[in-house]
């Protein structure tokens, strides 16, 4: 085939798809889990002497849903003009993100780079790996305070450009943004440090069913849209009548580097419920969003669901009975 | 204006709906053309024969959307005008994205007529609905409207590196998909 047909053949997609693709949608990517968000400094002192609270009472990896809160997975920012800046960073892969809190230096001015831009305005920031305190929650927050510090003025990734890397094999096709030896390194220093493992095998599966036969008749829903890892961890995109949602499995002992913005935590209302399927989950709905959270001792799962109190991005509305029904439609025992 | 009211300039063969097109979408049509051709002038022709190209198709033609009309028109316009040139040194960025999809869509594939050429379009259009927002809309800002990654990077809030392995999957993904699709062997 000639390079002329292939422009043809391309040049005659849908208009649809060409109209859909005239400016960037963030509400139909990002506000859900489908972004890489990278942050500049925020301030969280509630959070990061929460999350330190929690490593000096030593608790454990293991924390059963029962009284959490979502306020228990959220790095909310403040305005902290001219004070020690705490961090929070995004390290995303393709789809998701995570968010990292620490604490380090004012810095001076920096350059704008094009890995990291700064999230506009307050929000209020999920972990979906884990609550704060657990191994997979420290190692992310190590890998962002390194991300964070990392190639400042982009010159490094701007070396790299647009070309094949060998590091692309192992991290970044596994949801790690991996660019260079000094990367690669520190991100096996950090998965040692905290016993963990790196996600490997990243697919994406031909069908939802193709998800069921592997992790289990979890949902009922049809449509597809979807990856996993050999480790269990997965993501996929599902429908609840006109209802859309997103759900993320991260399995423990993995280093997974995703998180969600839920805009305000507080404007969420939250009950614990016993699911269909026996297990009890934490509901959270908000005007426009609503949640799911379950942890078992293997892995944590966030239901995103795109549509609250007031509506959603692509749906309609959905109530607290609703969401009920929802959480009684999947599986999370078998999660 | 709404689009509506433009292409009813177009029909009563007023001058002003020249003028309307180009103050809504000549950027759009202009970023078209810049980015197959990089050249000043040709981007210039290309994006004067568009507006003639409406000119002269409208009407009949009552498009909706307008907008994909205009930059359709465009797009082919300035890939006629990039392959006419080609035969000089292949190294634009336009060719670069070809390269790219020349990974999962080979030359050596033979498409020597009209429907079969059709039929790669029409399934390349619904892997491209099998995906999420995101990974469709860099597909389709990188090679139909032939945005370089970085802008793609800029537009979506992300970095380049990113784009460019969200690009690899999706490539992978429609190479997948095609052979599924008996289309490649």
């Amino acid at each position: 085939m000639k390079r002329e047909q292939l422009s043809d053949i391309i040049g005659s997609i849908d208009d649809r798809q060409v109209a859909e693709a005239y400016s960037y949608d963030p509400a139909r990517s990002g506000r859900s889990a489908e972004r890489i968000v990278p942050m500049k400094k925020k301030r969280i002192i509630t959070l990061a002497l929460a999350a330190a609270l929690i490593l000096a009472l030593g608790v454990g990896a293991y924390a059963s849903i029962n009284s959490r809160r979502v306020q228990d997975l959220v790095l909310k920012p403040a305005d902290t003009a001219g004070q020690t800046d705490d961090i929070i960073d995004i390290v995303g892969e393709d789809d998701a993100d995570i968010v990292i809190i620490g604490e380090e230096e004012p810095l001076p001015a920096e350059p704008e780079s094009e890995s990291y831009d700064p999230l506009p305005g307050d929000v209020d920031m999920i972990s979906l790996q884990g609550f704060a305190g657990s191994p997979e929650y420290q190692a992310a927050l190590a890998w962002a305070e390194f991300e964070h510090s990392y190639d400042r003025d982009g010159s490094i990734l701007a070396s790299v450009g647009n070309a094949p890397t060998p590091w692309d094999e192992k991290y970044n096709f596994n949801g790690y943004d991996v660019y260079s030896q000094e990367m690669a390194d520190k991100i096996d220093e950090i998965v040692a440090e905290y016993g963990l493992s790196l996600h490997s095998g990243g697919i994406n599966p031909a069908d939802m069913g193709e998800l069921y036969e592997r992790f289990g008749r979890f949902c009922t829903t049809s449509r597809y849209s979807g990856y996993f890892y050999s480790d269990g961890t997965f993501q996929c995109d599902c429908s609840f009548r006109d209802v859309d949602f997103q759900l993320r499995r991260c399995m423990k002992g993995v280093l997974d580097t995703v998180y969600l913005n839920i805009t305000d935590a507080e404007s969420y209302e939250q009950w614990e419920y016993e699911a269909a399927c026996g297990e009890t989950v934490l509901l959270a709905l908000g005007p426009t969003k609503a949640l799911i959270l379950s942890e078992t001792e293997q892995s944590f799962t966030v239901v995103n669901v795109l549509s609250g109190t007031d509506g959603g991005l692509f749906g309609g509305s959905i109530s607290a009975a609703e969401l009920e029904e929802l959480a009684d439609s999947i599986d999370f025992s078998i999660l | 204006m709404e689009d509506s009211q433009i292409v009813a300039l177009f029909h009563e063969r007023s001058e002003q709906a020249i003028a309307e097109l180009d103050r809504k979408y000549g950027a759009a049509v202009r970023k078209t053309a810049a980015n197959i051709l990089n050249d000043r002038q040709d981007e210039e022709e290309c994006v004067n024969d568009t507006y003639l190209g409406v000119w002269n198709s409208v009407p009949p033609q009552k498009p909706d959307p307008l907008l994909s009309y205009v930059c359709k028109i465009a797009r082919n316009l300035a890939v006629k005008k990039f392959h006419a040139r080609s035969a000089q040194k292949r190294n634009s960025a336009y060719d670069l994205a070809l390269d790219e999809l020349e990974e999962c869509i080979p030359s050596a594939l033979s498409v020597e007529d009209e429907l079969a050429a059709k039929e790669l379009s029409a399934a390349i259009g619904r892997f491209l609905d099998t995906l999420g927002y995101e990974d469709r809309f860099c597909f389709v800002r990188r090679y139909w409207y032939a945005d370089a990654v970085s802008d793609i990077a800029e537009m979506t809030h992300s970095g380049s590196h990113r784009v460019s392995v969200r690009l690899f999957r999706t490539r992978e993904k429609l190479n997948r998909y095609l052979k599924e699709e008996g289309l490649l062997a």
